[in-house]
Order: C-alpha cells, then sequence, then structure tokens
C-alpha cells in the first residue's frame, strides 16, 4: 500500500486535532472529579456516542469485517441481540442505582451495596482485564502499521502510546470522551464509502444475496444446529450465550462502557444515555461486518480481489478491511479510511486507560493505600495511573509480540470476569436478601466454573488442559465461549442465592438507593414523550427485531 | 459577537470535518484520478464529509448549548 501525502496530511491534521482538544481541556482539570469523572457534566449527544465509540475499538472494527468474512450476516447477532436488549437494560433498569447511589464507579457501587472484599476483587480484575485490552489493541495497531505502511513496531507502538498519553494526561477523561465523539463520526464518515462502492460491485444487496452461501445471509435460518451454520452456534446457545449472559455482563456491568453514562449532567440523560446510542449501534453492522461479506463475494466473482491470505496459506480474516480500503479507496480517501482505523485503535485503547485510572484512584489507591488525602494528591495519582497505564499497555503490546496467544488469553477474561458478575448485579439490585458474602463467593465461583469449564472442554484445539481427553468437544471456539460464560453465571447466581440464605444482609436503611424495592425511582423529567426512556426503548427494540425478522 | 463557540466540541468536530473535506475535494481536482466502478470516490465522499463539517459548524455557531 503506497500512501503519498495527502494521506499524510489527513493522518497530520487529526492528529493535531486529537492533541489539541487534550490541550485546551487541560485548564478545566482542576480536581480529580473533572480528570476522573468529567465533573459530570457531560451532555447527552456526546455521553451517548462516547458510549458506543469506547466499544469501537480494534476488535469491533477490524474484528467484526473479519467475522463477517469468517461468518456471514450472522455476526449481526453481537449487535441486535448481544447489545441492543442489554443496553435498553441498562438504560431503563439498570442506570438509577449507578447513577443514583452517586457511586463514581462500578466497583465502588458494589462497596455500597455488598462490602469491601466484594469491590476488592472487581476493581483488580477489572484493572488487569483493561491493562491486557488496551495492550493487546496497542499491539494489534502496531501490527497494521508495520503491515500496510512498513513502520517499524517500536515506532508503532511508541508513536500510537505517546498520542493516546498527550490527550489522556491533559484532559483526561474529558479528553477522551471528546475525541471518542470524534473518533466516532471519522470511523462512519470513513468506511462508509468503502460499503457503497463495495456493495456497487456486487450488485447491491441482491447480487450480494446470489454471490454468497445462503448460510451467510441468513441470521437464524441455519441456527436450528451447531452443525448447520458457519459460526458452529445454536439457537439457545446463541440467545443464552451471547444474547444473555455476555451480553448483559459486558453492557450492563463493564466500567468502561458505564462510566460514559455515569458522567451524564443528571439522572434523566444518564438513562437515555444507552437508549439513545442503542440507535447508532443498530446500524453499524451495515458500516463494520458489510465489507466482510462483499470482500466474500468478490473474491468468488472473478472481480480480482481475492481476500488477504497468511504465509501459512489460510485466510488472514483479520486483513480483510484493511485490503478493502486499499484496493477501492484512491490516494486521499486511503487517508481517511486508514485515520479511521488508527481512530479505532486510540479509541479503544484511551477508553481502556481512561476507566483504569478511575478504577485505579478510587477503588485500590483511595480505598486500600491512602484514604485520607487533599484532592489534589488523587488528581496527582489519577494522572499518575494514565502514565502507568500506558506504560503497562506498551509492556503488554510486547508481551503480545512474544506469545500469540494473548488475544485467547484476553476473550477468556472477558468470559471469566464479566459473565459471572453480571449475576452479581442482577441480584444485588432486584433482590434485597443478597448478601456481601454471597455475591463474593458467587463471584469466586462463577470464575472458577469458567476456568473449570474451559478445561474440561475443547474447541479448535483450545482449552481441555485439565484432563487428557475432553469430556466435551465444541463445533467452535465461540460455542465454546458461550458454554463457558452460561456455566460461569449459573454458578454465580446458584452459590450466591445459596450463601445469601444462610448469611445475614445488610439493614435496608444501609440499601437505600442500591436495591430496587428499597428506591424509589426518581419521576422522569423529560416531558418529550418521543424522548422518554421507555419510548426509546420500545422503539430501538422494536426496530433491532425488525432487522432480525428481515433477514432471518 | 461572543466566540464561545469554539470552545463547543460540535465547532471542533465541524472544523476537523470541514477541513478533510477540502482536502479530498482538492485532491479530486488537482490529483490522480478516483474513479472507482463508476463513482468519483474522493468527490463524493469529499462533498459529504465537507457537508456534514459545515453542518456542525453552524449547529455550533447559531444553535449554542449550556454546554
Amino acid at each position: 500500500m503506497t500512501l503519498t501525502w495527502v494521506d499524510y496530511s489527513i493522518f497530520f491534521v487529526y492528529f493535531l486535532f486529537v492533541l489539541g482538544i487534550g490541550a485546551f481541556l487541560k485548564s478545566r482539570m482542576k480536581s480529580s472529579s473533572d480528570f476522573l469523572m468529567s465533573g459530570r457534566s457531560i451532555p447527552l449527544w456526546i455521553t451517548s456516542l462516547a458510549f458506543i465509540s469506547a466499544n469501537l475499538g480494534a476488535q469491533e472494527v477490524i474484528g467484526m469485517a473479519a467475522s463477517g468474512a469468517k461468518y456471514g450476516i450472522m455476526t449481526a447477532h453481537f449487535y441486535w441481540l448481544g447489545a441492543i436488549p442489554a443496553m435498553v437494560f441498562l438504560g431503563v433498569f439498570m442506570m438509577p442505582f449507578y447513577y443514583g447511589s452517586r457511586a463514581r464507579s462500578v466497583p465502588e457501587y458494589l462497596v455500597l451495596r455488598f462490602d469491601e472484599k466484594t469491590r476488592a476483587f472487581n476493581a483488580c480484575s477489572f484493572a488487569l482485564m483493561t491493562l491486557v485490552s488496551s495492550g493487546v489493541s496497542l499491539y494489534a495497531l502496531s501490527i497494521l502499521l508495520q503491515t500496510l505502511l512498513g513502520w517499524s513496531f517500536e515506532v508503532s507502538v511508541f508513536l500510537s502510546a505517546g498520542i493516546v498519553l498527550i490527550y489522556t494526561f491533559l484532559g483526561g477523561l474529558t479528553s477522551a470522551v471528546y475525541n471518542e465523539v470524534l473518533q466516532f463520526f471519522l470511523i462512519i464518515l470513513g468506511i462508509a464509502p468503502l460499503v457503497y462502492v463495495g456493495l456497487h460491485s456486487v450488485g447491491n444487496w441482491q447480487g450480494l444475496s446470489n454471490q454468497l452461501p445462503s448460510q451467510m445471509v441468513h441470521t437464524w435460518k441455519y441456527m436450528g444446529s451447531s452443525r448447520e451454520n458457519p459460526m458452529g452456534v445454536n439457537s439457545w446457545s446463541m440467545a443464552m450465550g451471547l444474547g444473555f449472559v455476555l451480553s448483559f455482563g459486558y453492557w450492563c456491568t463493564d466500567f468502561l462502557v458505564v462510566q460514559r453514562a455515569m458522567i451524564a449532567r443528571n439522572m434523566s440523560e444518564a438513562r437515555r444515555t444507552p437508549l439513545i446510542a442503542a440507535f447508532p449501534k443498530m446500524l453499524l453492522p451495515f458500516v463494520v461486518v458489510l465489507p466482510g461479506l462483499i470482500a466474500v463475494a468478490l473474491t468468488h466473482n472473478g472481480s480480482g480481489y481475492h481476500l488477504p491470505m497468511k504465509a501459512d496459506g489460510r485466510i488472514d480474516y483479520d486483513m480483510t478491511l484493511p485490503s478493502m480500503l486499499a484496493r477501492y479507496y484512491p490516494t486521499g480517501l486511503l487517508g481517511v479510511g486508514l485515520t479511521a482505523l488508527l481512530a479505532s485503535f486510540m479509541s479503544g485503547m484511551a477508553g481502556n486507560v481512561t476507566a483504569f485510572n478511575s478504577v485505579w484512584t478510587f477503588d485500590i489507591y483511595q480505598a486500600y493505600i491512602r484514604k485520607q488525602a487533599p484532592d489534589a494528591h488523587y488528581l496527582k495519582v489519577g494522572k499518575m495511573a494514565t502514565v502507568l497505564g500506558i506504560i503497562f499497555s506498551i509492556a503488554t503490546a510486547y508481551i503480545a509480540r512474544s506469545f500469540n496467544n494473548l488475544m485467547d488469553l484476553m476473550q477468556l477474561l472477558f468470559g471469566f470476569i464479566n459473565a459471572p458478575l453480571f449475576a452479581t448485579f442482577l441480584l444485588g439490585m432486584f433482590w434485597k436478601r443478597t448478601t456481601g458474602h454471597g455475591a463474593f463467593w458467587g463471584l469466586v465461583a462463577g470464575t472458577t466454573g469458567a476456568a473449570a469449564t474451559y478445561g474440561l472442554t475443547r474447541a479448535e484445539g483450545r482449552g481441555g488442559w485439565l484432563l487428557a481427553a475432553p469430556v466435551h468437544e465444541f463445533y467452535s471456539a465461540m460455542g465454546q465461549a458461550f458454554g463457558v460464560a452460561i456455566v460461569s453465571w449459573t454458578t454465580c447466581f446458584l452459590v450466591t442465592i445459596a450463601i445469601s440464605l444462610v448469611t445475614k444482609p445488610k439493614p435496608d436503611e444501609e440499601m437505600r438507593g442500591l436495591v430496587h424495592s428499597l428506591t424509589d425511582i426518581p419521576k422522569e423529567v423529560e416531558r418529550r414523550w418521543y424522548l422518554h426512556p421507555v419510548t426509546l426503548a420500545v422503539v430501538v427494540l422494536g426496530g433491532s427485531a425488525a432487522l432480525n425478522y428481515i433477514l432471518w | 459577537m461572543s466566540f464561545k463557540f469554539i470552545t463547543d466540541l460540535r465547532f471542533v468536530i465541524g472544523l476537523f470535518f470541514a477541513i478533510v473535506g477540502l482536502i479530498l475535494l482538492g485532491t479530486w481536482m488537482l490529483g490522480p484520478s478516483d474513479l472507482v466502478g463508476g463513482v468519483h470516490l474522493n468527490l463524493i465522499s469529499g462533498l459529504l464529509i465537507f457537508v456534514f463539517g459545515i453542518f456542525m459548524l453552524v449547529l455550533a455557531v447559531f444553535f449554542p448549548t449550556s454546554e
């Protein structure tokens, strides 16, 4: 791929704006709340776009196009089933407790509702997960720059990390959030022309459908059995594993995304943040998944384009989107497309680093290392945590370079940590009998259950390390991931209930504002019916159901 | 006239996309052919991006918010 000075000038303008936003916001960072929580002053449209943009990182943009090429339109399940219902649940049912409790983070909600050990468990596992995720994002970005532009690994790592460090260090969470919004528009406007010209080349949706195997253009039709579809999962596993456990575990409890709603100006806007975000989220498959399907059709129809291959002769699905950009984009637009990819990596990395610095400062440092200190001290700690987060990310990127299974480890971490956590929150928010001991041991049991399931089963050569012969062989790694999540959630749910029933709950007075039955949910202040949370929820769920039906 | 709008995120986003749109339009006029599948990609994308940028600038300048 050859870039010209025009493409580089677009890179340059983008970096200038990203750094400029950080520099401009520096003067506003006067307290730890400003730096780590944006002073809870961010308008609704910004929190909504930041909410989906924090998730619009490398795995989303590159990964979903890769999945589109590998599995077809079934990949859209990660949106219409694996995101929208959970975002609605967060906005309608859970946000009143997150926001109403005035907790500064998800782990802090756990200490208010349960106890210190439950908070510590979640804070430490979340901090580890964000650092691994940020490092893997940096590694993937550097490999991309190395492959596409011939930049050395070191230059790519330090340049990307340096830019993210500067704007998050100067402007804190607000800078990350503002840049996420800029990055959101850039990703959409940078990749949408590829979809347009790609669809045009294959004869629009009808032509695309005719050129692909039927399994690739239907979302549910071939889900009766795991053997019938390229994803290797059946409809029950998809609905329970992705649609319930993993989806709700991620969107409703992962501080990286929940944080974007918690910095809204008031409760009403906090509730509407995930609901408004659900509208663009619903349409994202047409931008990030469709290029993968188009790439497969172009490979089969004699257009001259071929899916990229690895050195060992296997298809390199992760390079599908970059190879499509190289194939179709002229100089100029190529710069925009590549800048959009850069933006997605940076957005993911900055999101992780800003979530890490909040959890480190509020839930680890202030909770266990130095409890009483002036606010200026915590501001300084938050800034230092930003620097340390970037340094750890760089170290993780180098580790990822040496061990090719770190990406698998990251996927496992998500399943091990997020899946049981949703059971903890579900019980904690909606059953006042749940105790701190129940929550803690439920989480430990859920995580152990996830590790045991992974160790006893195998798929695509992964897992099964506990026994010489695995007790079950899944058709695909994805099916295994869903299975691990289901076992993990169920174990946590049952163990939490069992231990809660034999331990003493907190007095009701200490749980007001934290548990549904003890909290008066504030009346919705939004008077326009079409912006009411319930209206938004119904419309977005209806839209999502309609898309599932159309592409059944 | 108050220039408070320059601190509005919509202004920053608008300015960025207006500049990028102009670069693409300039590339269409002066650069190599951008014809892909019968579509002038730099021209069409440049126009769309430029219009989006101007739209955001107009919102920031003429419809200020409390932020």
